[in-house]
């Protein structure tokens, strides 16, 4: 029984080591953005006085007691004087469809590139824009004139957070396609098939499930999208939550958001080295 | 094959529906989903979400026009400087004491009445030196203790629960601007804050609901200093302006501040001066006189440590003054700037004489906001000064402060917003300690120059001129669009919006 639980157990020990490993990093991180005070009170930091009305008002706490909380399931408090955790679920409430539509978009793209011979002409494009910069298509989207007159901005947050996952599981299923087409089984499939599109489509569940291992990648960059593509566009949910957070230094929110991410991150790690055992893919 | 897309669609159909409940709670109170009574509700426009309500913290433009709809003082002053009776019913005046008579109908929004100890309470918060106001009303007769933590407002008496008096050390023509602003706004006696700052007032409204990252809701309620014009009062979270301005020109924004030439040219046919909107726009634009200035401050002590000797630091000054092309600058800003010559903030000033000393050959960052706006403008500045590269960097605004306080710059440019008309900014300016300072290098004291006056003024920008680290570029009118509908807005001295007076027709 437990050697059967030993690798599950040993990834779920991987997910907590790196979720506490990141809320850490992201705690001294911290230290080089300026001060709360700073930021809340603009000119008005330069008193030294006013600055230690507004630090005993909203008090920073250490690591340690930031972990001890933590053990206790306690979050903190934000700047504003509102829970931490009931912001993040409340975040989290906005943001979790984006994320699943934007996976959703991800693999019927993963699909279409899949099934479609023609797809390959515009393989090599995708295979760059996997590389450009989570922000980028945010950017796009904010400047473009359908935003706010044609298209709505939540529809233009989801394709925004999707754009660098659609392109990465566009290459890999366009890739794992051609190798299942290459293989002796297809073949065989392909007397019994009557047409390409037929043997494409037999091959597309296998194809798909091949993917498992780029989920964690995929929602990464999902998440780190939609960092960019909630705020620019104006939609509340985590994105927001993480940017408010970043630019007013307010510690215990960032520090329940990063906690949020890697969580995320984390389940989808699971998900992806679960599918991989289910299908007895390398793991 | 077919039951994975099955399965597919009927996840991405829930999907949809949780989604569409959640966004349905999201969604913004408009005059089409309010009750069929006759409810009146004002869209306003909230750029960043980071509130604070408390008048003893508060220090950033946008909480201010939310909290203009909370909380009020004794007086109201416009922009023109004339005050109009809010807690106060009448005043007088007999020496270096104003003697206020209050009325007897305001409470809080906590159901408190509000009288002269409460404002005396307030006032007294304010004047305490952990208050970001204390040197606005410092003018106020005070004792300040030992360790100059605290002080004892000796100045202000409640005579009666309705008659207060105010005693000046020495008479500051700024008093009733303060006494209008946050820093003389009444708040309840041992009231405990509630998150984003808020506490009871005495303004037209009060708090509905706050939701994070999306919008605030006031509604209106009796009792207030002034009748509440409208039932509701909703500021939607829109950080984008091209957003923003798109919903003005759909009707679904009643008031918009026109802060870059991208919103000029999606809601007008024509710029300054006519500010023609396009055919399918209906509004009307109104406009202040320079509120706001641009200029870029160096930071000689860095240039200094860099190699730079006194005459080239001068030269370096007078080289990037007269290598700005103003006028590039004011046409790309579609109307929104004029030139603003000199170092100073005040009309008619000189630019610096023209120097050719020669400069080391460095390079230097230029620090600013990082929005769009301030983008096109620091890409229209010089880049090379002499033997001087320069290249800019945007930061946040935080980070920006946070560097110009601890001179950790080489040159920035920052935006000052309404100076020219703030006595209060000019004798802070030349006031050790005051936070404005940062902006400076620390002139003379004070006491040299009358800055009551204009002839004062003058002076102090001359010296400024002559040995400040400032760098004029631009001035911007504030020009702000509202609905037809919407009335009652107007500016305070300081050049800030008071929304409490608002109605719709």
């Amino acid at each position: 029984m437990f050697e059967a639980a030993k690798p599950l157990l040993k990834q779920l020990l991987t997910c907590i080591a790196a979720i506490v490993a990141a809320h850490a990093l992201a705690f001294f991180l911290m230290r080089a953005l300026p001060s709360a005070a700073t930021v809340a009170l603009g000119l008005q930091s330069t008193n030294v006085e006013v600055v230690a009305a507004f630090e005993s008002s909203a008090p920073v706490r250490s690591y340690r007691q930031t972990v001890v909380d933590f053990a206790h399931l306690q979050l903190g408090r934000t700047l504003d004087g509102t829970s931490v955790s009931s912001e993040l679920l409340a975040a989290l409430k906005l943001s979790l469809p984006v994320l699943a539509l934007s996976m959703l978009l991800a693999l019927l793209t993963a699909a279409i590139f899949a099934l479609s011979p023609r797809a390959r002409a515009v393989v090599p494009s995708m295979q760059f824009f996997v590389f450009l910069p989570p922000f980028l298509f945010a950017f796009l989207a904010g400047s473009s004139q359908l935003f706010g007159n044609v298209i709505a901005p939540i529809w233009l947050t989801i394709a925004a957070s999707a754009a660098l996952a659609c392109c990465l599981f566009a290459v890999q299923a366009h890739a794992a396609m051609a190798q299942e087409l290459a293989l002796p089984h297809a073949e065989v499939m392909r007397m019994f098939c009557a047409t390409e599109r037929d043997l494409r489509l037999k091959l597309l569940p296998g194809v798909l499930v091949k993917l498992a291992p780029s989920l964690e990648t995929g929602v990464s960059l999902t998440l780190a999208s939609l960092l960019f593509a909630e705020p620019i566009l104006g939609q509340a949910g985590i994105g927001t939550l993480a940017a408010r957070a970043v630019r007013r230094s307010d510690v215990d929110l960032l520090l329940g958001a990063v906690l949020l991410f890697a969580t995320c991150i984390a389940i989808a790690r699971l998900v992806g080295w679960g599918l991989r055992r289910h299908y007895r893919l390398p793991t | 094959m077919k039951k994975f897309l099955i399965l597919l669609l009927v996840a991405a159909l829930a999907g949809y529906w949780y989604w569409a409940q959640q966004r349905a709670a999201q969604t913004p109170l408009t005059d089409a989903h309010a009750p069929k009574a006759v409810e009146s509700v004002v869209h306003l426009r909230l750029p960043t979400f980071a509130l604070m309500l408390n008048p003893l913290k508060m220090s950033e433009i946008e909480s201010r026009r939310v909290a203009t709809l909370l909380h009020g003082g004794l007086i109201a002053v416009n922009k023109n400087g004339d005050a109009s009776a809010r807690l106060a019913k009448s005043w007088s005046q007999d020496g270096s004491n104003w003697l206020f008579e209050l009325r007897d109908d305001v409470r809080f929004s906590g159901g408190a009445v509000a009288d002269a100890n409460a404002v005396v309470s307030s006032l007294c918060a304010n004047l305490q030196p952990s208050s970001p106001w204390a040197w606005a009303l410092k003018s106020i007769k005070h004792e300040t203790s030992a360790d100059g933590k605290t002080v004892r407002c000796t100045g202000l008496v409640a005579q009666s629960a309705t008659k207060l008096s105010i005693e000046q050390s020495n008479a500051a023509p700024w008093l009733f601007n303060a006494l209008a602003s946050p820093a003389g706004w009444v708040i309840a006696n041992g009231a405990v804050e509630q998150p984003y700052g808020v506490l009871p007032g005495i303004g037209p409204y009060e708090i509905e609901s706050i939701t994070a990252d999306t919008r605030v809701v006031l509604r209106k309620r009796a009792g207030g200093v002034l009748t509440a014009g409208v039932d509701r009062v909703v500021f939607d979270y829109l950080p984008d302006g091209a957003v923003a301005a798109a919903r003005f020109a759909q009707g679904k924004l009643d008031a918009l501040d026109i802060e870059s030439p991208a919103i000029v040219q999606q809601l007008y046919a024509t710029g300054a001066p006519e500010w023609r909107f396009k055919s399918e726009i209906t509004g009307r634009t109104e406009s202040a006189p320079a509120e706001r200035v641009r200029v870029v401050i160096v930071n000689e002590k860095k240039l200094a440590s860099m190699g730079f000797g006194l005459a080239q630091i001068a030269g370096f000054k007078a080289q990037y003054e007269a290598a700005i092309d103003r006028a590039k600058i004011a046409a790309i800003s579609q109307g929104l700037a004029a030139s603003m010559l000199g170092s100073t903030l005040l009309d008619g000033a000189k630019v610096r004489p023209a120097s050719s000393v020669a400069l080391p050959s460095v390079e230097l960052v230029l620090n600013m906001e990082p929005d769009a706006y301030s983008d096109l403008l620091a890409a229209s500045l010089p880049s090379v000064v002499g033997n001087v590269k320069i290249r800019y960097q945007g930061l946040d605004k935080g980070q920006l402060v946070g560097n110009l306080i601890k001179g950790e710059y080489d040159i920035m440019l920052m935006v000052i917003e309404n100076p020219v008309k703030s006595d209060a900014f000019w004798t802070a300016l030349f006031t050790q300690g005051n936070p404005f300072s940062a902006f400076g290098k620390g002139l003379a004291p004070e006491s040299a120059y009358d800055l009551s006056n204009s002839v004062g003024i003058q002076a102090a920008a001359a010296k400024i001129d002559a040995e400040g680290n400032w760098i004029g570029v631009i001035r911007e009118p504030r020009i702000m669009v509202f609905s037809k509908r919407l009335t009652g807005v107007y500016l305070s001295p300081s050049g800030q919006p008071n929304l409490e007076a608002i109605r719709v027709q």
